[in-house]
């Protein structure tokens, strides 16, 4: 052989087998090659008649439930698709489901719902976005929680609310930037302040008719299961052995609860002043069908509230001033009348004890 | 009210939650009457003066919950800086920090989180608070005391 010929020879073998073939000396030829068998670097070897191995990447953001789902469903797909060519129809799948995916997780904070109820196809209630820190509500709760809000800062009837017509978005933005100014709303679930550009986003939104909010007969099978009668006697039978050694925190002199009253709180103190103790009973009395009321006694009435001994008398109640404006500071007095209506009640609410059984 | 009175589903759900997921030392019943009215037992936190006490609260969901906070009250009585003679208890979140996001749960855990971390900073009741600060090791004796004197389960 002539020597030229095995010099093409080993042109050849560098040409074929590139990287992997080291010349060690051209003239005789020693040649060391790597060789591997030639389907080694194919993941799936028997493409398309075996599906190919699939696997997402870069999932943060997608819910782990999502991911797993998602994956199920693309091998399905591929499984489905064995023997055909599948590699764009998978990608595509993908593609669908991840823009159907891409809605919020979990619940509204306001109702604790889920924001998007799964496998709707129309999502009956809308959600909205702040933008600033990205989280998420039922567009109806968030306009309820929002009118409550500037009702209690008293800023519903002022001006602020003109942003319901403004005639341009200039005025949208004063309007925003007054209200904001006045209002220092936060976010319910993070306190980030609200700023101008989420009140820009959401603006059209927070003069949007609501429908009364519905409310729901209680499952009272969950709540007055076995394991909740029980429960419940643990809990009388705590309150007793408490009580029997006098641990148990005695209402003040005047703060008499009978079951079935209105208690009423702070702001309708003034007119509730006049009512005394005989209405309180007759309260009683009036709404003596519930089993409560039947065992229901008057609590004890205590001259002044005694901690129990000596050490006690280093308790004493400093939180007058702003705190003393809680309820429970406030005599205990009781409002004539039947209970209130939902709207436009006084504020207070009806107290009803099943364990004042001791005397 | 009675049982069969309705309730914002949000009142439901969190009730029926708070049921059949206790959070740990924490137990809250409804009162059959009025079912915005929650019995509630508060487990002293181990390694807190409180360990070994079982706590009674009272806990009413006002008309405009969830927008405005629950009332809660110490029933059993307590010698804590932020909790007060008539039960009444020092906390943010009952108060201004209110937000709709939280929750019965959220609450209950919260106050549990005070039992373990009293802080006479921001007292509710000076005396306490004054004893704390000025002699730490003889007001923690004087709540093991009380949670033993008037927190112990039955």
């Amino acid at each position: 052989m002539a020597e030229e010929e095995t010099e093409e020879e080993v042109e050849a073998a560098i040409a074929v087998y590139g990287a992997d073939c080291t010349v060690i000396r051209r003239s005789p030829p020693y040649l060391v090659v790597r060789l591997q068998p030639r389907t080694a670097n194919d993941i799936s070897q028997q493409y398309p008649s075996v599906p190919p191995m699939l696997e997402l990447k870069d999932t943060k953001g997608l819910e782990d439930g999502k991911v797993s789902r998602l994956l199920s469903e693309l091998r399905e797909l591929a499984d489905e698709l064995t023997s055909n060519p599948m590699l764009v129809a998978i990608c595509e799948k993908a593609l669908d489901r991840l823009t159907e995916m891409n809605q919020p997780d979990g619940n509204c904070c306001f109702c604790m719902e889920p924001l998007v109820m799964e496998n709707e196809v129309s999502n009956l209630r809308p959600f909205m976005k702040l933008l600033s820190c990205f989280h998420c509500f039922h567009s109806e709760c968030f306009i309820r929680w929002w009118r409550w809000m500037l009702q209690r800062k008293n800023l519903d009837k002022s001006d602020v609310l003109l942003i319901s017509r403004p005639e341009e978005e200039k005025d949208v933005i004063a309007s925003c930037m007054k209200l904001l100014e006045e209002a220092e709303m936060k976010c319910p679930v993070c306190r980030k302040s609200i700023n101008i550009q989420d009140m820009l986003s959401i603006w059209s939104i927070l003069t949007a008719d609501l429908g009364q909010e519905q409310d729901f007969l209680p499952d009272a099978e969950v709540i007055f299961s076995n394991t909740e009668i029980e429960r419940k006697a643990k809990f009388d039978e705590l309150f007793r052995a408490q009580q029997h050694r006098g641990g148990i925190i005695e209402p003040r002199k005047l703060e008499v609860i009978v079951p079935g009253m209105f208690v009423s709180l702070p702001s309708a103190r003034a007119d509730d002043e006049e009512s005394g103790l005989a209405s309180s009973t007759l309260q009683a009395s009036e709404s003596s069908s519930s089993s409560a009321d039947a065992r229901g006694e008057l609590l004890q009435v205590t001259d002044n509230v005694s901690l129990g001994g000596q050490q006690t008398g280093q308790c004493e109640d400093s939180g007058r001033g702003s705190k003393s404006s809680e309820r429970f500071n406030n005599p205990l007095t009781q409002k004539k009348g039947r209970r209130p209506n939902h709207t436009g009640a006084k504020k207070g609410y009806w107290v009803r004890r099943d364990h004042e059984g001791s005397k | 009210m009675s049982a069969n009175s309705n309730l914002p589903r949000r009142i439901i759900k969190e009730t029926q939650r708070l049921l059949s997921e206790p959070a740990p030392g924490i137990s809250a019943s409804p009162s059959e009457d009025n079912l915005r009215y929650f019995n509630v037992m508060i487990l002293g936190p181990t390694q807190s003066p409180y360990e070994g006490g079982v706590f009674k609260l009272e806990l009413f969901l006002p008309e405009e919950y969830p927008m405005a906070a629950p009332k809660v009250r110490f029933l059993t009585k307590i010698y804590h800086p932020n909790i007060d003679k008539l039960g009444r208890i020092c906390l943010d979140i009952l108060k201004d920090k209110w937000s709709p996001a939280l929750q019965i749960r959220t609450v209950l855990l919260s106050i549990q989180a005070l039992l373990s971390a009293p802080n006479p900073e921001d007292p509710l009741s000076e005396n306490i608070a004054k004893h704390w600060k000025t002699n730490e090791s003889e007001a923690v004796e004087t709540a093991k005391e009380w949670t033993r004197l008037y927190a112990s389960g039955a």
